[in-house]
């Protein structure tokens, strides 16, 4: 058995057992992740785990200890994730959406997970990234590549707007 | 339960169901691909090398001009080429 420190050491060195036990060890969370970006896509969600997984396999040896790994490859998914939303155009990334306004239908009834697939995929990641997986705000801004304040502002509007969408939800449980 | 306590519930586990295993096979086949690639490209870089010092009895007797001139505008550009393959993550980090 071999901690995780020296699993990534031994799978930068090219140790593929090693890697192996990186897989094992982050692939639940990350899969878990990206299936929330997807809005629960399962085959695309774990098509984009893999080819994370093969990225951060070529890239180890650029990793040499700087963070950590589980921000560094949910780093390697996000940007994964971004250029297939483009390329597959699966949903408006930087436009205003506004799906979710004060206004919206006071029938809705929605569990969270819904509620989280109908926020733009920033909010959504800096939800997950801050809340679900337990990082710091300083983290999930380096993971997702913008500024701390605009983390904070995609957290704060995902707030917002979870909390518009799930008031009726409440009401009811 | 408060919304924050919902979000920070942990994400529901995922079952490996062979993904680890499957992956590291895919790793596996690409480094051995990688491997052919190298041993190849090393191969015909030494090609012209062997038959001009005639080391391998293949019949084809080059002239040592040709010999020399495939040795110079093949040989060396083919094993430089793989060097910098081999070296690239090294020589030119992201």
């Amino acid at each position: 058995m071999i901690d995780a420190a020296a699993a990534e050491v031994r799978a930068a060195a090219g140790d593929v057992a090693a890697f192996g036990f990186l897989v094992r060890q982050h692939q639940s969370p990350l899969r878990g992740y990206l299936r929330r970006l997807t809005r629960g896509n399962h085959a695309l969600a774990d098509d984009l785990a893999q080819e994370t997984f093969l990225e951060a396999h070529r890239k180890l040896s650029q990793f040499a200890g700087k963070g950590s790994f589980a921000g560094w490859l949910y780093a390697i998914a996000w940007s994964r994730f971004l250029m297939e939303a483009r390329k597959r155009k699966l949903e408006p990334l930087d436009d205003m959406d506004d799906r979710v306004a004060p206004q919206s239908d006071p029938a809705l009834k929605l569990d969270l997970e819904k509620a989280l697939a109908l926020l733009r995929p920033p909010e959504r990641s800096a939800l997950t990234l801050c809340f679900a997986l337990g990082m710091p705000h300083e983290e999930a801004a380096e993971v997702m590549k913008v500024p701390l304040g605009t983390l904070k502002s995609h957290v704060a509007r995902g707030r917002e707007k979870l909390k518009i969408l799930l008031k009726d939800h409440d009401h009811e449980s | 339960m408060n919304l924050d306590q919902h979000l920070s519930q942990p994400l529901a586990p995922v079952r490996d169901d062979g993904f680890s295993i499957l992956l590291v096979r895919r790793v596996r086949a690409g480094e051995r691909r990688m491997k052919a690639v190298i041993w190849s490209l090393l191969a015909l870089g030494f090609a012209p090398v062997l038959l001009a010092l005639q080391l391998v009895d293949t019949g084809i007797r080059l002239p040592p001009d040709m010999a020399q001139w495939l040795n110079s505008q093949l040989a060396y550009p083919l094993g430089m080429m793989v060097l910098l393959w081999v070296w690239k993550p090294r020589l030119f980090p992201r």
